[in-house]
């Protein structure tokens, strides 16, 4: 018997992929050479813990000390200036700042664990016992464009292929009629496309948009799919007279292989049609799962339906789905001021969801072999900025990871007792990267790319992976 | 240590491949130290062995058997070459196969159908020689030259570097190369100008100066961080993006691999890179270091005595400015003064124009309750109808419920109505130019726009304004006023949008004041406002050609009921009347109901007095503009106790005294009201020169004269560009050990690689930043390698591949020229022949070499040369080339016929500091353009435009010396199902359509010479009859849509 994810990933899956010959961009002798499929599944370097990731990134700055990283300190020092002892370091992005904020949410422990989780994440409170919190996250641009990339990226300022894209190229993709790499509903700002983008990669590589932050996840869709112009017979009839066309062709001017590609790569096209927007039918859904992601209530429905589709297509095979969380209508994590309504409304349109989303893997037994992460470009300071609202802060923040072989019910590293500097097993972001790769089976120092004359990496020259918070 | 027993297969396999590939070592750290004297990167006589490190070669033609074959030089060292191995040219191509090649090479553009016949048809000798020149001295090959360039000098327009500003003057350079490129600018000239074109003398040709420093736009557009933290840093990143445009574009060396360590392969020491870059870091390419963001220099193409010029005009100009509004201050001052002695009389004439026109009916009225045949009555207003008039593409909406009776429907499906344009004269609002706007909205469950999706547009001549709906940033629905250049929306308080969204009947009123605000009303209540001056001014509000409710553009769905607009502001007392009887049960009335009671009352309130207009306000002496803002300020009063002037509403007055007596019992009140010199009443609009007495006019008539004679002496605004200029302090670079701009080494004076400084005895100026020098070395005749990777990447471009296919790197792991006698003899081609670059493209496509069939052989039984030479690296037929993206789009718009081949200039309309994506997610790049695609703006910092990203466009962050070629079923999708392509097949057909000369055989000859230059086969014609079948618009469509797929369409044979 197959199991449903592997059936998912074997319907119509016969010949083709979705580049078919991708004469790749060499600048050297010995350069890697055209394989034909550059999404065929490749081998990792080493046993993999896990086979797809499921980035969630929340835009715009989510706060570490008002969400998971209980610092009981700001409570006693609220309205008190940070201490001297602190080091702290100014510029415009987080000015203007006054004295201690204590976190206006109640922080409650959780789980067989005991996790502290702030009462803005409530549901992800029922879940704790299935995450790794990493509360030493630091990075040194405090600033959200540079951040951003950084994240998605490994730097700040040079157009990279992103992490989504390493993955990809690093290990293909298990379904040959999706992409490899997805980004549901993303924002445009921050830099936005090249936050999924390929860079140098071959363009195969990219993550493909369903929809943008612009549309509710309900309207979004895969890019020049559907044909609104003609019936799928009418298109049929077109493209045989153009196969006839180019066999001809074919026969005149002699073989090709570039040519023959081209042809194959209309018929997958066409395939292609009628498997993409299966994955975001979700009319067979059961109600109990539409409930589980919150689809089921306005405030939860948008990002509920966005993890849903994130399952979705993890379950067919897509190595990397990317879905960034970009808060309710027009607003980000960004509260320079109004932190509890900004942060509150962004929180109860994800929380559900998010938990939703971990027990719905958990229990489809997808876990083990997704890896979950929630991050964000950095947290927010332990000072009032604005009198309601806190600043960017990139010394100390928090990530958590899920499934994909990481210590479950685990917490890694720590800040100092203001939430300012991450002070207990630091970790920055080539790290992250470094361990998000080796859980997949790469080594990041082996996953290269030639390019420019020289070997490229998504870590650079840096990275350390963790091997602590490895189950 | 070897190893215990045999090694693998793949071992093996992987030594062979490395003995192959020259059995290259890394030079291990210990080599990396011996090779140093006293800090200095050491060049050994071995490293300038390497081929192209060596002076370009000089070597006569070699012999070939068949003579015949040759036409240029390029022929006899490719033939000689393929004779040797017992080869030899396959056989010409056909010339229609031909015409299409070498337009497409030297234009990117298709040929037309009269073109190739006439190159079919020309018996003469030469014909292809008299082809090539009409296609070089065409326009349309610099923008495809140029954008060959583009793509090695990494052009974009926005920044990128993490903080995508986008450039509204980077296009200053785009023109320069394609002008360049248009008039066979010498290579070197070319190179000297991009590189130091600033540092030319500014008197020889001082007509070019401008273009010279536009050339040095080349440094400018690197990607900056310009929102990093370490500023120092910043400029150490884009120093290093310029020595990799001088490495690998210009020298084909990867000198930038010498930032951290001495190159692994070539002889490239960090002190060598360090000497470039001290060169780079003595440029100001970036401003504000001490801002974040910093920003790029941008100047005038001008030379400073025109600058200067313009200040002189200006200052002089501004005086002159300075004395009129001195001039007028005083004069306004008097006029006020004396306004403020005549208060009560400019209550009473405020009270008399409020009086007469307070209340006036709607000029227009809709109930949407009568529908008779899809005609929509007006039920006042304009004789007639709401009704689908001839221009008005797109369906008609349907009738339903309303809140008053019917309504209409608008169900997403571009509905639209539209009132015969013969009709409007009710929205000239004349100067006046006040109005308002009522409607009751209920928008469609689930409805939530995807763009602005327009409820109701009037349109003027030079004018327009529309209400909307819109998602994101405000959500809900605003009124935009336009004036052909600024708009301004009067849209409600972000906390009242929420009220749109519940699917029920809201009331929503705006009024425009000319000269104050824009309100808006949801439900009776104020829910925000706006200062509309800026922008109403200059709109027009007259001679309408147009109203329209929906629209066919965009996708508004919902209910429209009882639609009214007046020629006057509403008061919110009237607002709130309208609102309250429309949903009292006991009332229910629609606007020309409620309207009735107010028509009874102004009869009779207008009885009591003559009526009176601004014209006799004036006539009495009294400003115009003064009167204005006091009736302004009664119609706020009215019904509102808390306002000043509520007492002259509540019971206007009849006479003077009694106003007297009004002002005295609210005197404190009134007063604040009064002493405010913005808001209040006693502010003068332009109507006040009217009242200004004769001395003043004659001493403002004589200065308006002397502004006519300084404006005589103007000088042009100047054209601004992005440009690079020595620094203040130029200076050497210590060496930065591992990069690290923290750990410095030894000094590294500017200059250039050891390996390659040969015999020359350049030095540089400590005054300069070297720039200059480095130009001058660049393009001496001694040095191998900038005329050697020129040739080779104009070969690439012409044949698909170089003869050193690694074209940017001619360094140890590139890969070595398949014809270095060639490729010599080429170099030096072009250096003897002044640097002409149209001269080289005669020797290359003018060769049999290109002018062969691409088509392999086809007696597969023997041995075929292909065996010999699987990559074609030999050249015995001519490559098959894909065009890239641009070329596809271009020649999709030329089939269509909708390609605007105009040459320069700029699609966008962008101001400094904008970024390339807005905080509502909006895209800034216009790719809405029937240009040519070198005119598509490039963004760095977000997508590329989606045609170019899908067929291959290189990443614009960094230098791209050759284009992929993929081929994945995404680019099929987009042929298959983007609206653009539809559009362009659609177009195509209707050009098909438009030829009644022929029958449908005969067009569908046309569309297989428009698209691939020649007459289909018999079979093709065939299939295309049966499958245009019914001949409908459908099928025609489908069938040149299948031509824009063809594979022949998308390549070079």
């Amino acid at each position: 018997m197959i199991d449903r994810r592997r059936w998912l990933r074997s319907t119509g899956c016969g010949v083709g992929s979705l580049a078919l010959s991708a004469l790749l961009h060499w600048d050297a002798v010995g350069a890697e050479e055209s394989t034909g499929n550059p999404l065929a599944p490749k081998r990792p370097h080493f046993p993999a813990r896990a086979r797809n990731v499921i980035f969630l990134y929340m835009h715009g700055g989510a706060s570490h000390i008002d969400s998971f990283d209980y610092r009981p300190e700001l409570e006693r020092r609220h309205g008190d200036p940070l201490p001297e002892s602190v080091n702290t370091a100014r510029n415009q992005f987080n000015a203007n700042l006054g004295t201690i904020l204590k976190s206006p949410w109640k922080f409650r422990q959780y789980g067989q664990s005991g996790a502290w989780v702030s009462d803005l994440f409530p549901h992800v409170g029922g879940v704790v016992d299935d995450l790794c919190f990493i509360k030493s996250m630091h990075s040194n641009n405090n600033a959200h464009t540079p951040a951003t990339l950084e994240l998605h990226t490994g730097t700040q300022t040079l157009m990279r292929p992103s992490v989504g894209a390493w993955v990809t190229y690093g290990l293909g993709s298990e379904n040959e009629n999706l992409p490899g790499f997805v980004t549901i509903c993303p924002p445009l700002t921050y830099s936005g496309q090249r936050n999924f983008g390929a860079a140098f990669l071959p363009a195969a590589y990219q993550g493909t948009m369903i929809g943008t932050n612009r549309i509710s996840a309900k309207q979004a869709r895969f890019r020049n799919i559907e044909n609104r112009s003609v019936t799928t017979v009418e298109q049929r009839r077109m493209l045989d007279l153009l196969r006839a066309g180019n066999r001809e062709q074919l026969q005149r001017s002699g073989s090709d292989a570039e040519w023959e590609a081209r042809i194959a790569s209309f018929e997958l096209a066409f395939r292609m049609q009628s498997h993409a927007p299966e994955v975001l039918d979700i009319s067979g859904e059961s109600q109990q799962t539409l409930s589980l992601y919150g689809i089921d209530d306005t405030v939860t429905e948008n990002y509920g339906r966005e993890l849903l589709l994130a399952r979705r297509c993890v379950e067919r095979g897509v190595r990397f789905v990317h879905v960034a969380h970009t808060g309710g209508r027009g607003g980000r994590w960004d509260q320079h001021s109004g932190l509890v309504k900004g942060h509150g409304d962004n929180a109860r349109s994800c929380d559900k969801p998010i938990a939703g989303l971990i027990r719905d893997l958990k229990q489809r037994g997808l876990l083990d072999e997704t890896l979950v992460i929630w991050s964000t470009e950095f947290g927010r300071t332990p000072e009032v900025q604005n009198k309601t609202g806190r600043g960017h802060h990139a010394q100390g923040f928090t990530f958590w990871l899920a499934g994909g072989g990481v210590q479950a019910g685990s917490t890694y590293g720590s800040t100092d007792a203001f939430g300012y500097h991450a002070v207990e097993h630091p970790v920055d972001l080539h790290d992250l990267h470094a361990t998000v790769l080796y859980l997949l089976g790469l080594d990041h120092t082996r996953l290269t790319y030639r390019y420019s004359g020289r070997d490229f990496r998504l870590t650079d020259v840096a990275g350390h992976v963790l091997r602590e918070i490895i189950a | 240590m070897p190893p215990d027993g045999r090694l693998s297969a793949t071992q093996i396999a992987v030594l062979e491949k490395w003995i192959r590939d020259g059995a290259r070592v890394p030079a291990a750290s210990t080599a990396d130290r011996m090779r140093r004297t006293q800090g200095m990167f050491v060049v050994t006589q071995q490293d300038r062995q390497w081929w192209s490190f060596q002076p370009v070669g000089r070597s006569g033609l070699p012999t070939v058997t068949r003579s015949d074959r040759v036409r240029t030089a390029v022929d006899a060292f490719v033939l000689n070459n393929l004779e040797s191995r017992g080869m030899t040219f396959s056989r010409e191509a056909d010339r229609r196969v031909l015409m299409r090649r070498v337009t497409f090479d030297l234009l990117g553009l298709p040929p037309t159908v009269e073109e190739v016949q006439a190159f079919v048809d020309d018996a003469r000798p030469e014909a292809y020689e008299r082809l090539v020149d009409r296609l070089l001295a065409s326009p349309q090959y610099g923008v495809r030259w140029g954008r060959h360039w583009l793509d090695t000098v990494r052009y974009a327009d926005t920044n990128g570097g993490g903080f995508d500003y986008v450039y509204p003057n980077a296009w200053r350079y785009r023109d320069y190369v394609v002008d360049a490129f248009n008039e066979d600018r010498p290579y070197d000239r070319f190179l000297i100008e991009q590189l130091a074109g600033d540092l030319l003398p500014m008197d020889v040709q001082p007509e070019r100066y401008g273009e010279r420093l536009a050339a040095t736009g080349l440094l400018t557009l690197a990607p900056k961080g310009l929102g990093m933290q370490d500023k120092q840093q910043m400029i150490l990143d884009v120093v290093d993006d310029q020595v990799d445009v001088l490495g690998r574009t210009l020298m084909g060396l990867t000198l930038s691999c010498a930032r951290c360590h001495d190159h692994k392969f070539d002889p490239i020491g960090t002190t060598d890179y360090y000497a470039l870059a001290g060169i780079f870091r003595s440029t100001e390419m970036l401003i504000d270091f001490d801002k974040n963001p910093s920003y790029w220099p941008e100047r005038a193409l001008e030379l400073p005595s025109v600058t200067a010029a313009r200040k002189t005009n200006r200052d002089r100009l501004a005086a002159n400015a300075k004395a009129v509004a001195d001039e007028k201050a005083k004069a306004d001052a008097t006029i006020l003064a004396g306004a403020r002695q005549r208060l009560p009389e400019y209550l009473m004439a405020a009270v008399g124009i409020r009086a007469s026109t307070e209340h006036a009916a709607a000029v227009a009225h809709w109930t949407f309750d009568r529908h008779d045949d899809h005609v929509v009555k007006a039920t006042s207003g304009p004789d007639g109808a709401l009704a689908n008039a001839d221009d008005v593409n797109g369906p008609k909406p349907i009738p339903a419920g309303g809140r008053l009776g019917g309504a209409l429907r608008f169900a997403g499906r571009r509905e639209v109505v539209a009132v015969d344009p013969g009709k409007l004269a009710f929205l000239d609002f004349g100067k006046g130019a006040d109005f308002s706007v009522s409607l009751w909205l209920r928008s469609a469950p689930d409805y939530s726009p995807t763009t602005a999706d327009t409820v109701l547009a009037v349109t003027y001549p030079a004018a327009m304004w529309f209400i909307a709906m819109r998602p994101d940033g405000y959500n809900g629905i605003y009124l935009r006023h336009y004036d052909g250049k600024r708009a301004v929306d009067i849209r409600p308080a972000v906390d009242r949008l929420p009220l749109l969204a519940d699917q029920g009947w809201h009331h929503v009123v705006f009024t425009s004041d000319r000269d104050g605000m824009g309100r808006v009303y949801l439900d009776g209540q104020q829910a925000g406002e706006v200062s509309i001056a800026t922008i109403s001014p200059a709109a027009q509000f007259n001679k309408a050609t147009r109203f329209s409710v929906g629209a066919e553009t965009n996708q508004f769905r919902g209910d429209l009921d009882d639609v009214a607009v007046w020629s006057r502001l509403l008061s919110a007392s009237e607002v709130q009347t309208l609102f309250a009887r429309a949903v009292d049960p006991a009332r229910n009335q629609n606007v020309a109901q409620v309207e009735q009671d107010w028509i009874a009352r102004r009869r009779s309130s207008v009885a009591q007095r003559d009526k009176f207009s601004y014209r006799q306000a004036a006539e009495q002496g009294l400003v115009p503009s003064i009167v204005r803002r006091f009736v302004e300020q009664l119609a706020l009063a009215s019904g509102d106790p808390e306002a000043p002037l509520y007492a002259l509403t509540d019971k206007p007055p009849q006479t003077i005294a009694q106003v007297e007596t009004v002002l005295t019992e609210n005197k404190d009140v009134l007063q604040k009201l009064l002493d405010d010199t913005s808001a209040g009443p006693f502010v003068l609009g332009s109507d006040a020169n009217q009242f200004y007495g004769s001395v003043v006019r004659q001493r403002l008539a004589k200065l308006a004269r002397d502004t006519e004679l300084i404006e005589q002496t103007r000088v042009e605004d100047p054209t601004l560009a992005m440009v690079a200029y020595d620094g203040k302090q130029p200076g050497d670079l210590r060496v930065h050990v591992a990069g690290d701009r923290r750990n410095l080494g030894v000094v590294a004076p500017r200059g250039f690689p050891q390996v390659l400084r040969g015999g020359s005895d350049r030095t540089i100026d400590g005054e300069q930043s070297g720039r200059l020098e480095l130009a001058y070395w660049l393009t001496d005749s001694e040095h191998p390698l900038t005329a050697r990777v020129f040739v080779n990447r104009l070969w690439q471009w012409h044949f698909g591949e170089g003869l050193v296919r690694t074209s940017d790197n001619f360094g140890r792991l590139g890969e070595r020229p398949s014809h270095p006698d060639l490729l010599d003899w080429l170099a030096q081609r072009l250096m003897e022949n002044g640097w002409s670059i149209k001269d080289l493209h005669r020797q290359l496509v003018g060769a049999s070499t290109y002018r062969q069939t691409s088509s392999p052989p086809s007696d597969r039984a023997l041995p075929t040369p292909d065996s010999r030479d699987s990559g074609n690296r030999l050249l015995s037929r001519m490559n098959r080339r894909r065009l890239e993206g641009e070329a596809l789009r271009d020649a999709i718009l030329v089939v269509s016929g909708q390609l605007d081949a105009g040459i320069g200039g700029t699609v966008n309309t962008w101001k400094p500091k904008m970024f390339s994506v807005d905080d509502a997610n909006v895209e800034m790049a216009n790719y809405d353009t029937r240009r040519r695609s070198i005119y598509l703006p490039i963004v760095r910092g977000a997508a590329v435009h989606e045609m170019l990203q899908l067929f291959d466009f290189g990443d614009p962050n960094s230098i791209t010396t050759r284009r992929g070629v993929s081929t994945v079923a995404p680019q099929a999708l987009f042929l298959m199902n983007n609206r653009w392509v539809h559009q362009q097949a659609a177009q195509f057909a209707e050009r098909l359509e438009a030829d009644t000369e022929h029958d449908a055989v005969g067009r569908i000859r046309h569309a297989y010479r428009l698209a691939l230059a020649r007459d289909p086969t018999d079979r093709e014609l065939q299939r295309a009859v049966n499958f245009i079948d019914p001949p409908d618009a459908k099928q025609w469509e489908l069938f040149c849509q299948m031509l824009l797929c063809l594979n022949e369409f998308a390549y070079l044979e």
